[in-house]
């Protein structure tokens, strides 16, 4: 069972809930009468749980490529424990009732952790939900009836074709997750490197290079030919002359 | 910008909630009034059904965007004409049994008071979802792939990180929920990316808590403080579900407009409210409706367009509770029915094999 195990701890990250899940499947194995529910909420969990904590079962779904935390998407968890806990409630009257109800939605908060609390959340700065600087950088870098090749910084690359898809880029998001592309290592230095930059980024036909205000060259890039065409939101957007930027005639 | 949430609504709340008659019949004779609620998620379910339909055959044919819009547009249409069809017929032939657990049950305090503490959980839900981003990695894929489509026409034919060419991404290509995502781009003028990160969280998680009111009206039909206690201890359940990158919960309010998520908060739950209904009209010595079966069919091939391993789970999900039913009620025939529901993720699972 060691690796499935392995794969429910990660996916219940703190345990608490699996334990109200697990508490919850019993009471109702011992305390629900009504053939419907005790289907739904005890046959079903424990056949699921015993095929998906299956050793041989792990194996065959991983040689398959399977996405394995995603089968336990298929546990009632939350409607259960929510059923069991109104069903405990139900036994008592009154101040107990409310007591009792206080008490579970206290325990259900404690033993969870805020989504919100996750700090890759931020305030959206516009209705896109990328940062303002990407909506600014695309629109001044468009050209109306093509497609324009960029280089941007690392931390704008999620979202730069999320909003204009007629940007590329010579590299996006497969960079940040390890993939190596020569382009990225020299764009990312503190000091780039120039003579090794403007070669590769011209073989990759990039119109536009963006970089934060604040980088670092080896030389000046307007020996190279790049001209700054904007300055905004702490980024400076360079225009290589060396690579044709021709605008299609209406 | 007013015009194209309009049509979004349109297109994701009254255009479901019309086809979803033709599948409401039975649930509204049981509650003995009519169900919106039910007609929307239901609804849904069989339109996303009929858009896999229609946008795989498309997409291995390199087609585009515009054709699917056409052909989902014909189909929508069609299921609509039939959806009021169905339900003049329906209320010529019957007048509602008003159910003594229904509309007009008066609700006590405790019961009000612990709606409305769901209800402000709720909205803070919807508000949170509108006014904060999230920095999700997987975005940079399924947002793309939509805003391509979106703009050029082209599905899965593009690389969504890059933009350049490339040969069809087949994983993700039989699983195009991000191309209904692009439909509803381009019909309303709004871009993908304002459509699965705004517009989009607010439908789904209001869909998804819509599905779990239904399946509180399911487990507590006398309605009043046990389904309100039900509907709170959800709410903190959801809001609280960070314990996990992992869980369905996090993912409803992380990656809402993402099929995955769509999968394991919305399309799982309501086959959860499906089984429970079998199971308790197979106790009830009754005959399960058509309706069920369709509605059973639809949200199994609504869990195939979310996923590509949405077709083995949503299978694997049917066949435990399937079994189950089965056995403990040794009704054998029971399977016909419910290997027909199995022909969709089947099919889908057979093409990916097939094709990969």
């Amino acid at each position: 069972m060691g690796n499935a195990l392995k794969v429910l701890q990660e996916y219940m990250g703190t345990g608490g809930v699996l334990i109200l899940f697990l508490f919850a499947v019993i009471y109702l194995y011992l305390r629900e009468k009504r053939k419907p529910r005790r289907i739904l909420f005890v046959y079903v969990p424990i056949l699921l749980l015993v095929l998906i904590l299956n050793p041989l079962f792990f194996r065959l779904l991983r040689e398959m490529d399977v996405v394995y935390f995603r089968l336990f998407w298929l546990l009632p968890v939350i409607v259960e424990i929510a059923y069991c806990a109104v069903m405990i409630c139900e036994t008592q009257k009154g101040r107990a009732y409310a007591a009792l109800a206080v008490v579970f939605v206290t325990l259900t908060a404690a033993l969870g952790r805020p989504v919100y609390q996750n700090p890759l959340y931020s305030p959206a700065e516009n209705i896109y939900h990328v940062p303002d600087s990407v909506v600014h950088i695309c629109d001044a870098i468009q050209v109306p009836g093509r497609e324009v090749m960029a280089l941007f910084p690392e931390e704008l690359l999620l979202y730069v074709r999320q909003y204009s898809p007629v940007v590329c880029m010579p590299y996006g998001r497969e960079v940040l997750t390890g993939v190596y592309d020569a382009l990225h290592e020299t764009a990312c230095a503190e000091k780039v490197d120039m003579e090794q930059l403007v070669p590769l980024s011209r073989e990759k036909s990039c119109h536009y290079l963006i970089f934060p205000q604040k980088q670092r060259f080896s030389r000046e890039p307007s020996d190279y030919g790049w001209e700054v065409f904007l300055e905004t939101d702490g980024y400076t957007v360079y225009r290589d002359t060396g690579v044709e930027l021709a605008v299609p005639e209406e | 910008m007013i015009t194209g949430i309009l049509i979004i609504a349109a297109a994701t709340v009254l255009l479901p909630v019309t086809v979803g008659a033709l599948v409401s019949g039975p649930y509204e004779r049981e509650l003995g009034r009519s169900s919106p609620v039910f007609r929307w998620v239901s609804g849904q379910m069989i339109l996303w059904a009929g858009f896999l339909l229609v946008s795989v055959p498309l997409i291995l044919t390199q087609g585009k965007l515009w054709t699917l819009l056409f052909l989902y547009g014909v189909l929508s249409l069609c299921l609509v004409l039939a959806a009021v069809l169905v339900s003049v017929r329906r209320n010529r032939n019957r007048k509602l049994r008003r159910n003594p657990g229904g509309k007009g049950q008066s609700r006590d305090r405790t019961a009000a008071a612990l709606w409305g503490c769901a209800a402000v959980l709720f909205l803070f839900q919807l508000v949170m979802a509108c006014a904060m981003a999230y920095e999700e990695g997987d975005d940079a894929y399924y947002v793309a792939v939509s805003a391509v489509a979106e703009s050029g026409g082209t599905m899965y034919y593009v690389l969504p990180y890059t933009g350049g060419v490339t040969e069809l991404d087949l994983r993700h290509a039989l699983a195009p929920m991000p191309m209904w995502v692009a439909c509803l781009a381009r019909v309303s003028g709004i871009p993908s990316s304002a459509v699965a990160h705004v517009i989009l969280p607010v439908v789904l998680i209001t869909m998804a808590h819509g599905t779990y009111y239904l399946l509180s009206r399911r487990l507590f039909p006398e309605g009043g403080r046990k389904a309100a206690l039900f509907m709170l201890l959800i709410q903190v359940l959801v809001l609280f579900g960070g314990y996990s990158l992992y869980s369905a919960e996090n993912f409803l309010l992380v990656r809402t407009a993402q099929g995955k998520a769509i999968l394991a908060s919305l399309v799982i739950p309501f086959l959860f409210l499906l089984f429970l209904t079998i199971a308790e009209q197979v106790q009830e010595e009754q005959k399960p409706a058509p309706a069920v079966w369709v509605s059973l069919a639809a949200a199994l091939a609504a869990g195939c367009l979310c996923s590509t391993e949405g077709s083995g789970l949503v299978a694997l999900l049917m066949g435990a509770a399937g079994i189950c039913t089965v056995v403990c009620y040794r009704r054998w025939k029971l399977f016909i029915p419910m290997a027909g529901c199995l022909a969709t993720p089947v099919c889908m699972s057979l093409l990916y094999f097939l094709l990969d």
